[in-house]
């Protein structure tokens, strides 16, 4: 591309040269004119830049789920997530989500605690087609997920309504989850470098079976409260370096 | 317009969301129990045919519990009787006309954590059924596996 943008340099200078060189009769596709070779160059040079296979880094902070579940359920739900994606080809955006989570609960005498680390991986698309090279971006991608925690279920009933309640005690409790994304979203450019954006996200939940040693937590973090499939909110801030 | 539709939008996203949330009660009833049909003696024991025999004043109380669950009650075709969920071998005193007997099953107990509202629910399966030598004939596993929604487990035969 650089070479064929360095030849028609070359053409062209060889036509600005006047009387030194005659040119030929009719030459039209190799000598141009000033504002038609600027436009060929702009042309090329976004090819070019289309081209690249990197074009930047961004690290972006989940600021709608800790301000939603805090509020939400008064701190009793909290989650905390970060977002890094490099951008490559201008369309591809590969992903790494890193978050934490805690969620505790009350009811029935009963209590739950809960608290581990998640783990997204996946990457987006740009689907801006005709500017693909702009700052911002509409964008649709997958994830795969992981969560790992620790949970305590205490003074758990039993209940028997003629035989006497029982009640159990299941602690120190861990489990590893995994689920599917499907994510669409936006990402826009504020200021220079300062970006915001947002995902909505649709999970599934593959480890859906029950473990032989005790209950399943409730809660899974970077998931939401345990189901077969959850919906997900994110609006983020980020910096494109 | 375009300006509502992004509103509205919004307001149904928040909706959603909003539904995420933990219920604090147990709305769906977990309760398992046994349930014992009275078949007359008449009948042959191997019948696969239910047959409901309905018996007049019939008491019925758990062993090792002071609540009596039938206090001699008319009629009574068929018995709901609830397991022991803390051991494996449950027993009924079952009193009819002043005469006792005792209706003991072992059963194998899978507990199953339901949420933090309901708590676990105890899963049964009935291994063996016996009585003691009372007014009780003999008793007959027909389904051993005990359901929420009921069904006909065991059948009591005696004396009509």
């Amino acid at each position: 591309m650089l070479v064929a943008w360095g030849g028609m340099a070359s053409l062209y200078a060889q036509a600005s040269a006047g009387g030194r060189k005659q040119a030929p009769a009719s030459t039209p596709d190799t000598i141009r004119a000033p504002q038609q070779l600027n436009e060929t160059y702009e042309a090329e040079r976004a090819r070019f830049a289309d081209s690249a296979i990197y074009n930047g880094t961004y690290v972006k902070l989940d600021l709608f789920n800790s301000a939603f579940e805090a509020i939400r359920f008064k701190g009793a739900v909290q989650n905390y997530e970060a977002m890094v994606s490099v951008r490559l080809r201008q369309r591809f955006y590969p992903t790494i989500e890193l978050g934490y989570a805690l969620a505790s609960d009350e009811a029935n005498g009963g209590a739950y605690k809960g608290q581990g680390g998640f783990l997204r991986v996946g990457t987006d698309i740009n689907g801006l087609k005709k500017h693909p090279e702009s700052p911002h971006a509409l964008l649709v991608g997958v994830r795969v997920a992981t969560a790992y925690q620790g949970y305590d279920l205490t003074n758990v009933t039993r209940n028997s309504s003629y035989w006497q309640t029982n009640f159990a005690d299941y602690t120190d409790l861990r489990r590893a989850d995994v689920w599917g994304e499907v994510v669409a979203g936006c990402n826009v450019q504020i200021a220079k470098g300062f970006h915001m954006g947002w995902h909505i996200r649709l999970k599934v939940l593959f480890t859906r079976s029950a473990s032989e040693d005790g209950p399943l937590p409730y809660y899974i973090p970077g998931f939401g409260f345990r189901d077969d499939m959850n919906w997900g909110f994110n609006y983020y801030i980020g910096w494109k370096f | 317009m375009e300006r509502k539709k992004y509103i509205f939008a919004l307001i149904v996203l928040i909706a959603m969301l909003c539904g995420c949330t933990v219920d604090k009660q147990c709305r769906v009833s977990y309760k398992v129990e046994m349930w014992a049909l009275f078949q007359g003696d008449s009948l042959a024991a191997d019948t696969t045919i239910a047959y409901y025999q309905r018996y007049d004043s019939i008491t019925v109380q758990g062993v090792g519990n002071d609540s009596i669950l039938y206090d001699n009650v008319k009629s009574v075709g068929t018995l709901v009787l609830q397991l022991r969920p803390d051991t494996t071998l449950t027993a009924y005193s079952l009193i009819y006309h002043g005469q006792t007997d005792t209706l003991y099953i072992r059963h194998n107990n899978t507990i199953r954590f339901v949420s933090l509202a309901c708590g676990q629910m105890v899963l049964y399966t009935i291994e063996e059924v016996w009585s003691g030598s009372g007014w009780i004939d003999s008793v007959a596993i027909l389904d051993p596996t005990l359901e929420v929604k009921g069904k006909d487990n065991i059948r009591i035969i005696a004396h009509e």
